[in-house]
């Protein structure tokens, strides 16, 4: 019987054209129909040196299918190397050309000589969603224009991976703070998405001593495949690091393996903490006076954002949590592992957590929950309308987002936690004014 | 289901004739069994339809050969596509917006490339019948 799937919150494979388009001066060339590039590239925020409306596409239609559509990709590349001034360009194909068979490996080593380099990415919507798509994208980006060569690695020198861009709003505010964190307790960041990174950033990658990893598993993959590549180890931190008590934890793990030096560590997590305590206890009194703003809250977002909220709001906040849902179509071989993040929060409570993609199901959830109060909802904008039904106070932390434009913020570190508070907090005051 | 073809080309054995300068069609039936041959010519009697109009008003190209619609002038292209108007597809070395839209109307698929007939044959009657048989298009 088939299987309906109501409001996904995912893209599919090729929707990582957005990961390339996060990498500065690098632009996507889209074997692909065009509709495929035109819903993809649907995204606020999305303009710039590059924007999707002029992402090279080779359009393919009932010809290509029947005929095969190399000779146009070649075309497409051709034309693409010689009127668009970019530093990278990242072929990535859609599901049509890689079921009638094109052989786009072929077209792309074709250009193996190029003055700039061309990867080639398999996104076809069949192998994945977006998240999976932007493995395939880094993938392709290491595994092709990187050289396996003996660098000699730069102490001190750690590679940030993190978050999705664009499917995650905060991703650029989030990679900032983190790395401002890690040079605070005396490393060196290196981060290819956002401001002033690009191809330098990505040629740096196998001088570093380490590659970090802080989500719960995308991106593994290709921690593995630097570490075999270019020798270098990696620390996977599989909680986005939200507020004081997960942020200090985190830097004290980071300056262990990293090797930093740890007195300076302490010094520097103490003056983070002092600061957010501060803060905390200024906030104490509207910390009690709403304190019937939420019994029980939901987390509904990808693995990322459901285990570091949840781990932020009862370890830093004191609230109890209720079902919550990853909706990011987590890899089977990872869940386990996930869900005992979820069994280890403070306090000996424990989370109960659903791998569901499905938001008809997570809505009923929401409808029927006894949340012993309002319920307090962070996910994406598809959860406004049941929260809202149920008198609930809801947080668009997730995609699809819809009603908050997000430039540079985040909710990574201790400001990030105070933020996050903030965000949470102007809702619920909301109800009371 | 068999089906007609629709081939432009000059010389019978390669696919080389813009719909636009098409005078002839050489028309292929495909039978049930996915064999296919040479049925014959369906050919545009162009001085008869000059006759009723006036070519050299069209603003394109003067000489009426791009199928431009300008009042009081005959629209080739159209009379082109009513004289493949029970084909399934029609291939031709190149064709423009606008005569994908005409066939459209008589639901033929278009398809403009350079390549022999033989090729563009084998290709379009393997496509069609996993369409038909609504199997996937994976080349296996």
């Amino acid at each position: 019987m088939a299987k309906l799937l109501d409001k996904q919150r995912y893209k599919c494979a090729m929707g990582a054209m957005q990961s390339v388009q996060a990498i500065n001066r690098a632009i996507p060339i889209l074997h692909s129909g065009p509709g495929c590039a035109q819903k993809l590239g649907d995204v606020v925020g999305g303009s710039g040196y590059f924007s999707p409306n002029i992402f090279p596409c080779t359009s393919i239609n009932e010809k290509d299918v029947v005929f095969g559509g190399v000779k146009k990709l070649h075309t497409t590349i051709e034309n693409a190397l010689r009127v668009i001034d970019a530093d990278l360009y990242v072929v990535m194909t859609g599901c049509i050309p890689e079921i009638v068979g094109d052989d786009v490996q072929s077209v792309v080593d074709e250009f193996a000589d190029a003055d700039k380099p061309v990867v080639f990415a398999s996104t076809a919507g069949f192998k994945g969603n977006n998240y999976k798509g932007y493995e395939a994208v880094i993938s392709a980006i290491t595994g092709q224009y990187l050289k396996k060569t003996n660098v000699e690695k730069e102490k001190g020198l750690v590679n940030i991976w993190a978050d999705v861009p664009y499917q995650d709003l905060f991703w650029l505010g989030n990679i900032q703070e983190l790395s401002r964190l890690l040079e605070e307790i005396g490393l060196k960041a290196n981060f290819i998405f956002g401001y002033n990174r690009g191809i330098s950033a990505i040629n740096r990658i196998p001088a570093a001593a380490l590659n970090l990893l802080v989500s719960p598993w995308v991106g593994e993959r290709n921690m593995k495949e630097l570490e075999k590549k270019f020798g270098t180890p990696y620390l996977h931190y599989p909680v986005l690091p939200i507020g004081a008590f997960e942020t200090s934890k985190f830097l004290r793990k980071v300056a262990e393996v990293a090797g930093a030096d740890k007195e300076l560590a302490e010094e520097v997590i103490k003056k983070h903490e002092d600061y957010y305590y501060y803060l905390i206890e200024r906030y104490a009194d509207m910390f009690l006076e709403a304190r019937v703003m939420a019994k029980q809250f939901t987390v509904v977002a990808d693995a990322q954002y459901t285990l570091g909220i949840t781990k932020f709001l009862v370890n830093d906040l004191g609230l109890t949590p209720a079902r919550q849902f990853i909706a990011d179509d987590t890899p089977k071989e990872f869940q386990e592992a996930i869900t005992k993040e979820f069994q280890n929060l403070n306090y000996g409570i424990k989370a109960e957590v659903e791998f569901q993609t499905d938001s008809y199901k997570i809505h009923q959830y929401i409808d029927t929950h006894d949340y012993h109060g309002y319920p307090l909802v962070l996910g994406g904008y598809y959860e406004k309308e049941v929260t809202t039904a149920n008198s609930g106070h809801f947080l668009n932390i997730s995609w699809p987002v819809d009603d908050k434009v997000v430039m540079d913020d985040f909710y990574v570190g201790y400001t990030g936690g105070i933020r996050l508070i903030e965000d949470i907090y102007s809702v619920v005051l909301q109800r009371w004014n | 289901m068999s089906y007609l073809i629709a081939i432009s080309t000059h010389n019978g054995i390669d696919v080389d004739v813009p719909f636009g300068h098409a005078e002839k069609f050489a028309l292929i039936e495909v039978s049930n069994n996915l064999s296919w041959r040479h049925i014959g010519e369906r050919t545009l009697n162009v001085t008869d339809l000059e006759s009723h109009g006036d070519n050299s008003k069209c603003s394109s190209c003067g000489s009426g050969s791009c199928g431009g619609d300008e009042p009081g002038r005959v629209d080739l292209h159209a009379a082109r596509v009513e004289l493949i108007k029970d084909c399934r597809c029609v291939v031709c070395s190149c064709a423009g917006p606008r005569v994908f839209r005409l066939l459209a109307q008589y639901n033929i698929a278009c398809f403009d490339i350079v390549c022999r007939i033989q090729e563009a044959i084998d290709s379009i009657v393997k496509y069609y019948d996993k369409v038909d048989r609504g199997v996937s298009l994976r080349d296996s």
